[in-house]
């Protein structure tokens, strides 16, 4: 059975898995589009917008196109903000893998042959793997399929690495899979949209690490206005690295559905049967045989029958990154919400404590804004000898509300509570999470499935939230967003409203 | 039940539920505020181009409010579930109300304009051309590309303020919006049963299906199309 390994301990920077994933990338790459198994078929079938891609030089308007059939059913097919996010990404990276091995079997390889993945968290494997840093094969021939230009890194360039502040693992201890986009936890693999495509709202797992990911090696630079190929759910596809991190986070599924085994998939039928069962395109795959596979979420969690496996599923942890005074908790800490049983925790209904007073542009280095709480909650917290609002087993989050941009590259952290003299990089206490921006640009547009709204993020602050001290602050709490890059006005991003949530029992 | 399919029935069922109320009114001897089939107008079997010239203004406005409630209300739930998410629990059931008369003043002032121009169609010296040449722009606008923005609009829903009279205006702005890309996607919808007398109720449950059909469709680029919802019937599929 194919064994996906840890890109890093595969023994050498070019071992076998790596050296064949670049033969079979080349071997597809040199397929024309209008082929099922070609590369940019493939990238299409995640995202495809044809004016940056000819740009970018991946798309000739004179070659012959994929029949209308063909795009009707496979392209633009990505699922995202909803609850097939997880089940959807598991077939496309599976069909890909098939793709990519019968490739590398028709060149000589190992029938065997598994997609290797990235684990950017564990020590010093996060940096770019060096097969994808390199334009040269390991015979110093350019043209390394592995390597493209357009991926600039969190600083923009060139120096691609996932900073270990950046990203963390707090989705894992979310005790559900599916949640709300009301404001509470949207769960770990993403909410139920009902009848809708896709919401305004990513799940857990998807808002982090797996956006964080895309927009930090994808980057952003000067001569690139659409960021780094990573960085654009249009174009992310067609940069090699993708893959690698596509399996870590299946990979992430994996880990969080057996620590603890009480982490279950959703039962409910919609889930189960697909987005078809709601009226939406059915789940479908080209295979290296010219077939095509259709899947449901219902068939493709079981890891056995789908015929691989993973050389580590065990429980995460994230090690402090090196060099800096603060540490992020690490993930095997449980939060409140992971001790409720499973049953109870679905009975939640979800509160506004506090709003901001009004839109937040963000633009520049230090963007500052302030959340005026509730009249209710600031009698709550006052009423407490410590001056704090009692949680109990309630959960508490920050949500940035209908988030706008034209680029995807832009990412940020949020603090919540942070002294307005404090340095942000001292007080990684006060750190409630990391936004990026992926998939930011297409919700803006009017056209496309959010109606131009934008996107909401849902950071948890449970833990965050006694220290806040919300009854002896005046009943505003101060948040600050500190971009990983500066954020120029040019990408136009703002935040219709900062909030505060709190998700309780009914 | 999933949280949020949860959260979705809590707004849905009560809307629902009032909506039928709505169409009880409507069947029953409230009916007969839209439908003439109480008049004895054998001659025109088909169109009868009195009715509402015979009724008051004040009932034609009972009727059109009876008619929005029971065909649109179901498909507010979306926006009435933003207003609650979004408000604070002390505000919430003013946010809806605010909501909801944002809504219906924008629907009440294209009800007259309706309820007019099916009256010229009905009383003009040629009804049937007339009628005919009222239902040939709403099929033009049905296939516009403006329908589409309009339909586009309808999803998603902007930040709204959260204290004091910004968050009272706010609501009822929204209200007054979605009302808008409303009347803009389904005036000509909504007008067809008023051009018929006779078959209105069914015309009316006709209308409320496709205009509820509509509204699951993604937002696409406006563009001159024919624009079939099939995702409700997908959907219908799906589940037998």
């Amino acid at each position: 059975m194919p064994v996906r390994r840890n890109v890093w301990e595969l023994g050498s920077d070019w071992a076998d898995p790596i050296l064949w994933y670049a033969r079979g990338v080349a071997a597809l790459q040199a397929r024309p589009i209008r082929e099922p198994t070609s590369w940019r078929f493939y990238a299409a079938i995640h995202g495809i917008h044809p004016e940056i891609w000819q740009q970018l030089g991946y798309l000739d308007l004179s070659e012959p196109a994929p029949s209308r059939d063909l795009i009707r059913r496979f392209w633009q097919q990505c699922q995202h903000g909803s609850w097939y996010f997880l089940p959807w990404h598991r077939g496309y990276t599976l069909a890909f893998e098939a793709t990519v091995r019968a490739a590398v079997v028709q060149l000589g390889g190992p029938a065997d042959w598994a997609l290797p993945y990235w684990n950017y968290f564990k020590t010093g494997q996060n940096g770019l793997p060096p097969a994808f840093a390199s334009a040269d094969w390991p015979d110093g021939q350019g043209n390394n399929p592995l390597f493209v230009p357009q991926r600039y890194g969190p600083s923009g360039d060139g120096n691609v690495f996932i900073p270990l502040e950046a990203v963390n693992l707090d989705a894992l201890s979310d005790p559900d899979f599916t949640g709300v986009d009301s404001g509470g936890s949207p769960g770990f693999g993403g909410v139920d949209t009902g009848f809708s495509h896709g919401g305004q709202v990513h799940g857990r797992l998807e808002t982090q690490p797996h956006d964080w990911v895309h927009g930090l090696v994808g980057g952003a630079s000067e001569d690139a206005p659409f960021g780094g190929l990573m960085s654009n759910p249009d174009t992310a596809g067609l940069d090699p690295i993708f893959w690698l991190h596509h399996a870590n986070i299946d990979r992430l599924w994996q880990v969080w559905r057996e620590n603890p085994a009480t982490h279950l998939d959703p039962t409910d039928p919609r889930w189960l049967d697909g987005p078809a069962a709601v009226g939406e395109r059915e789940l479908a795959m080209p295979m290296p045989d010219g077939t095509t596979w259709t899947f449901t979420p219902g068939q493709v969690t079981n890891l056995v029958s789908l015929g691989y496996s993973y050389d580590d599923v065990s429980p995460q942890t994230l090690e402090a990154a090196p060099g800096r005074g603060g540490q992020r908790l690490a993930a095997t800490v449980r939060s409140p919400a992971a001790e409720r049983p499973t049953a109870m925790a679905a009975r939640r209904s979800t509160h506004l404590i506090g709003a901001s007073r009004g839109a937040v542009p963000v633009i520049g280095a230090d963007v500052r804004a302030s959340v005026e709480l509730s009249a209710e909650t600031r009698q709550r917290a006052s009423a407490t000898l410590l001056g704090s609002d009692p949680l109990g087993h309630d959960r508490v989050f920050v949500n940035l509300e209908n988030v706008r941009g034209s680029s995807d590259a832009a990412a940020f952290r949020v603090y919540v509570g942070l002294p307005a003299s404090a340095r942000p990089d001292e007080h990684p206490e006060y750190l409630a999470g990391n936004i990026a921006l992926f998939g930011v640009r297409k919700a803006s547009l009017p056209t496309e499935e959010h109606g131009g709204v934008g996107l909401t993020f849902v950071l948890e602050i449970t833990k965050l939230w006694p220290t806040l001290h919300v009854g002896a602050g005046g009943g505003q709490l101060d948040v600050r967003l500190v971009p990983v890059k500066p954020i120029d006005a040019r990408a136009q991003v703002s935040i219709g409203r900062i909030s505060i949530t709190r998700q309780g029992s009914e | 039940m999933t949280p949020a399919a949860r959260e979705r029935a809590r707004v849905r069922i009560p809307l629902g539920l009032v909506s039928a109320c709505a169409w009880a009114a409507l069947i029953g001897p409230g009916g007969n505020l839209l439908h003439a089939e109480h008049h004895a107008h054998h001659a025109h079997a088909r169109l009868d181009p009195t009715p509402l010239a015979d009724l008051p203004w004040g009932t034609l406005a009972l009727g059109w409010a009876l008619m929005l409630v029971a065909m649109m209300l179901p498909v507010l739930a979306a926006p009435v579930r933003h207003v609650r998410d979004r408000s604070f629990a002390s505000r919430r059931g003013r946010a809806t109300a605010e909501l909801l008369v944002g809504y219906c003043a924008v629907w009440m002032l294209a009800g007259v304009a309706s309820i007019a121009a099916a009256h010229a169609a009905q009383t003009s010296p040629e009804p049937l051309l007339a009628t005919g040449l009222v239902a040939a722009l709403v099929i033009v606008w049905q296939v516009s590309p403006l329908k589409q923005v309009c339909l586009n609009r309808l999803h998603g829903h902007p930040p709204l303020a959260a204290f004091g009279i910004a968050a009272d205006l706010h609501a009822a702005r929204l209200g007054a919006a979605h009302g808008l890309w409303c009347v803009g996607s389904c005036w000509g919808l909504m007008l067809l049963p008023m051009l018929f007398a006779s078959g209105h109720l069914p015309m009316m449950a006709l209308v409320s299906a496709w205009i509820w059909a509509e509204q699951l469709e993604r937002p696409a680029r406006p563009r001159w199309a024919l624009r079939i919802p099939l995702k409700a019937a997908r959907i219908v599929v799906a589940r037998t």
